[in-house]
């Protein structure tokens, strides 16, 4: 594996970030992209998933998170055919961490602002037609900047075809199911409460013109063509006004949280910014820090609690975070330690998360362990090596929708196995992958 | 003199250079093809072209289609590996069938084409319903109909590469050797050998794929640019928003590629050197009974346009030739094929079927066999005439395949 570099993941400390292993034999096969226990991803046939997965943007962020999900159900596979419970306490709390510990700030937060945010009927009528905050939806057909041209002219015709449904009576509901955006789709494709403003640019003019009731044109974004749409209030008169006043809670926490870290007096640990930085980049094992990163008086903000968050952060947030400035960083550990901090509080005083709220939790919970059960027990032996290749296989072909690992579960999952990617390898496997597509176009031209 | 002399003796050499590279190709003689254990994979030895072709292929052949795209407003797939799916992509299936009819009057087959054609779709597109249209119904001209599975497509490259000449050797059409067994190839009005589908339906992958991209997806294409009509009548352009044709040549090419390149299964290695000797000694009692007379054990393919399909030895337990199994397994007909001829189905990857004979009829090898008759009576008798330990010795060799 010359020139390659794995990350090894160590059982034992608490954090166990990765760690860099040093390249070994010259003049072998080229490096595995990743590996998991003895389970490797070559770049051969990550190149070939690739192809197997066009369209799919071949940036290294689409190639990123596929080797992820290799990484994340190989873990889960070696896991569960060793015998792992993953609706056990253990997988469940890693699982859910993050989320019980929103559940219960929520909960500390409405008992602590709830009245000063509640919103009458008549209150979210009158914000309604007021029109600072629209409530948007959207249908997404996706095309990315590596998307060839007749893909692309299929996704606005087909984006055409679902605004010419909609204009022809039919339902939103049938028009978000044809919607390419996992993560609005099962919510009737709500974008949220938002200024107009807050929106990108392109869809900025058409979401301005939009009177409630109406579905702009089709719109071309980074992301793809877009068709919004604006409700009428009668549909939306139970959710506007909770969603009115999560947004004002979640102004006025802002501002209560700023309150509070100045009655906290929260410290930041001399090098904190750097080695939050560090950990962002996912080197933070190499960085040493002699003391919590922050404190309070009476209190303070644990390594573990800032890892786990850092996490959890999404791709480019976590990116953004490891190359942050310095006050930036400080700014983000501070505000770590004023939840922490309110998160204290709440358990001393005696308030707990909704019990709903963690019910529902856990039945989210049970159904990706059940769908990541049966996409690994589909037409091979379950939970073996070639039931991850064949889950692969159907994952690229859009046979099967991509459920995401939880970040923290992934790396519950993966503490006691060696593991390991490689991004040059994953780079020369992604190289691979356009040299076929172009060799392919090359033949076809000739 | 001299210039004359040196363009003889330039002809000469050039003859020469000739023959030795003729004796050279003699001397290698055809080697065997590759097949795989991991059915779905490519055939070894591909170009990076080719394997790029093959790969995207594929993703074609998983993608599901829309109606933007092309698909329907009839059809009965909305994607290709709805049908071709085991054990892998590129495989046969079940689950879904796909409803033949076929009118014969007067001793004269007829696919209906004024009624809709032999192909029933069993499917209609959102915008077709709305319009107040569903899937086709059978016509009434129909005289038989048959409900089939999808064949596995592995190793059609390979089978499309044999030779005329080669499949002409096998052929007896009019048993001239009065072994029973006749086996005729058959042709295009265009004098191709229509050597592929169950009853000789298709000259070359290429119209195998077209035919399915049409019939199956309901896609128009550059040859066939004009959507299929609902039981003769057009259906609504309303109903059918993507433009003629919905699919163009390069992208209908790397369908193509891939369906040419699919690699044959690999028989089951024998776990012992006493498994290898019951599956020999099963092998041999497949020649003696009979069966190999047509499912003939090798095939040597000629030249093609991949140097991995090109001059190998195959074995595909097939002569991809027309004989005449009987009424009992006889429905529809076609223009080249009457009810009871069916081309020789090749038996590799056997092992992965679940369903045997064209309409999953079967559910065993051995009342797979029972159902053959016609030409290959006398067979099917000797099969049955074999000890129990002799015929579970020869099925035992089949479900290795």
């Amino acid at each position: 594996m010359s020139g390659g570099a794995l990350r090894r993941k160590r059982a034992g400390p608490a954090v166990g970030i990765a760690v860099v292993l040093a390249a070994c034999g010259a003049g072998a096969d080229p490096a595995p992209v990743a590996r998991v226990g003895d389970w490797v991803l070559t770049q051969e046939r990550l190149a070939d998933l690739l192809v197997l997965a066009q369209p799919l943007p071949l940036d290294s962020g689409s190639v990123g998170a596929l080797v992820d999900q290799w990484v994340s159900m190989a873990a889960l596979a070696q896991r569960t055919a060793a015998g792992t419970d993953l609706n056990g306490p253990e997988a469940t709390e890693a699982s859910l961490w993050l989320e019980r510990r929103e559940a219960l700030l929520d909960a500390e937060r409405r008992a602590r602002l709830g009245e000063a945010v509640r919103i009458s009927p008549e209150q979210a009528r009158a914000e309604f037609h007021a029109d600072t905050l629209r409530l948007l939806a959207h249908v997404l057909r996706r095309a990315g900047a590596f998307t060839s041209d007749a893909e692309r002219d299929l996704q606005r015709r087909t984006a055409q075809g679902i605004l010419d449904d909609l204009v022809a009576g039919g339902s939103w509901a049938a028009a978000v199911d044809r919607s390419e955006d996992v993560e609005t789709r099962t919510s009737s494709g709500l974008l949220g409460l938002l200024r107009v403003d807050e929106l990108p640019s392109r869809l900025r003019e058409a979401a301005a013109r939009l009177e409630p009731g109406q579905v702009s044109s089709v719109v071309e974004s980074p992301q793809g063509y877009h068709i919004l749409y604006r409700p009428r209030f009668e549909e939306v008169a139970e959710l506007y006004p909770r969603l009115l006043a999560d947004r004002r809670l979640e102004a006025a926490d802002a501002e209560a949280d700023r309150r509070v870290g100045d009655s906290l007096g929260v410290r930041i640990a001399a090098g904190g910014a750097g080695w939050v930085r560090a950990l962002a980049r996912g080197s933070g094992e190499r960085a040493v820090l002699r003391e919590p990163p922050a404190g309070w008086d009476g209190g303070a903000l644990g390594v573990d609690v800032v890892a786990r968050h850092v996490l959890a952060l999404p791709d480019d947030a976590r990116a953004r975070l490891g190359g942050a400035s310095d006050d930036a960083a400080v700014a983000f550990l501070e505000r770590l330690a004023v939840r922490q901090a309110r998160l204290e509080g709440a358990v001393r005083g005696g308030i707990a998360a909704d019990g709903g709220a963690l019910d529902d939790l856990t039945g989210m919970h049970r159904a990706d362990v059940e769908a990541w059960r049966a996409a690994l027990s589909d037409g091979a032996t379950p939970f073996s090596r070639q039931a991850v290749d064949r889950y692969m296989e159907r994952l690229v072909a859009r046979r099967i929708s991509l459920r995401p690992v939880p970040a923290l579960l992934r790396r519950w999952l993966l503490e006691p196995l060696v593991w390991g990617v490689d991004a040059t390898a994953r780079d020369n496997a992604a190289a691979s992958a356009r040299r076929l597509i172009s060799a392919a176009a090359r033949r076809e031209g000739s | 003199m001299k210039a004359g002399t040196t363009r003889g003796g330039s002809r000469a050499a050039v003859a020469a250079a000739g023959l030795v590279s003729a004796l050279a190709a003699g001397c290698a003689g055809p080697s065997e093809a590759p097949m795989t254990d991991t059915p779905g994979e490519a055939v070894a030895g591909l170009t990076e072209a080719e394997r790029g072709r093959f790969l995207l292929g594929r993703a074609l052949f998983e993608r599901l289609a829309t109606p933007e795209e092309g698909l329907g407003p009839l059809f009965n797939g909305d994607r290709c590996s709805t049908c071709h799916d085991q054990p892998a992509a590129g495989g046969g299936g079940t689950r879904v069938r796909v409803l033949k009819a076929t009118g014969m009057a007067e001793g004269r087959c007829t696919l209906l084409e004024s009624v809709g054609g032999d192909n029933i779709q069993l499917r209609a597109t959102p915008l077709l319903l709305a319009a107040g249209l569903g899937p086709e119904d059978v016509p009434p001209e129909a005289t038989a109909t048959a409900l089939l599975v999808a064949p596995p497509l592995f190793g059609l490259g390979l089978l499309e590469a044999v030779s005329e000449s080669e499949l002409a050797r096998r052929a007896d059409p009019g048993d001239a050797d009065g072994d029973g067994i006749s086996g005729r190839m058959a042709r295009f009005a265009d004098g191709r050998v229509a050597r592929f589908g169950r009853k000789g339906d298709a000259a070359t992958v290429a119209d195998f794929v077209e035919s399915a991209l049409r019939f199956e997806l309901g896609f128009t294409t550059e040859g066939h640019p004009r959507e299929e009509a609902r039981n003769g009548v057009p259906v609504p352009a309303a109903a059918d928003p993507a433009p003629d044709p919905e699919m163009d040549a390069a992208t209908m090419a790397l369908l193509i590629a891939y369906v040419r390149l699919l690699a044959p299964p690999a028989p089951e290695a024998p776990a012992s050197a006493e498994a290898a000797d019951s599956i020999a000694r099963g092998g041999r009692l497949f020649d003696e009974v009979g069966c190999a007379r047509c499912h003939v054990s090798s095939l040597t393919t000629g030249t093609a346009s991949e140097s991995a399909l090109s001059r190998r030895r195959i074995r595909a337990y097939t002569d991809l030739l027309l004989h005449d199994l009987g009424g009992a397994v006889g429905d529809v007909c076609t223009p080249r094929a009457a009810p009871g001829e069916y081309r020789t189905a090749p038996l590799w990857g056997l092992r992965y079927r679940e369903l045997f004979l064209h309409d999953g009829s079967a559910a065993t090898l051995e009342a797979a066999i029972g159902a053959h008759r016609g030409e290959a009576e006398a067979v099917t008798r000797a099969f049955q005439g074999l000890s129990p330990n002799r015929a579970a010795l020869l099925l035992r060799f089949l479900s290795r395949l």
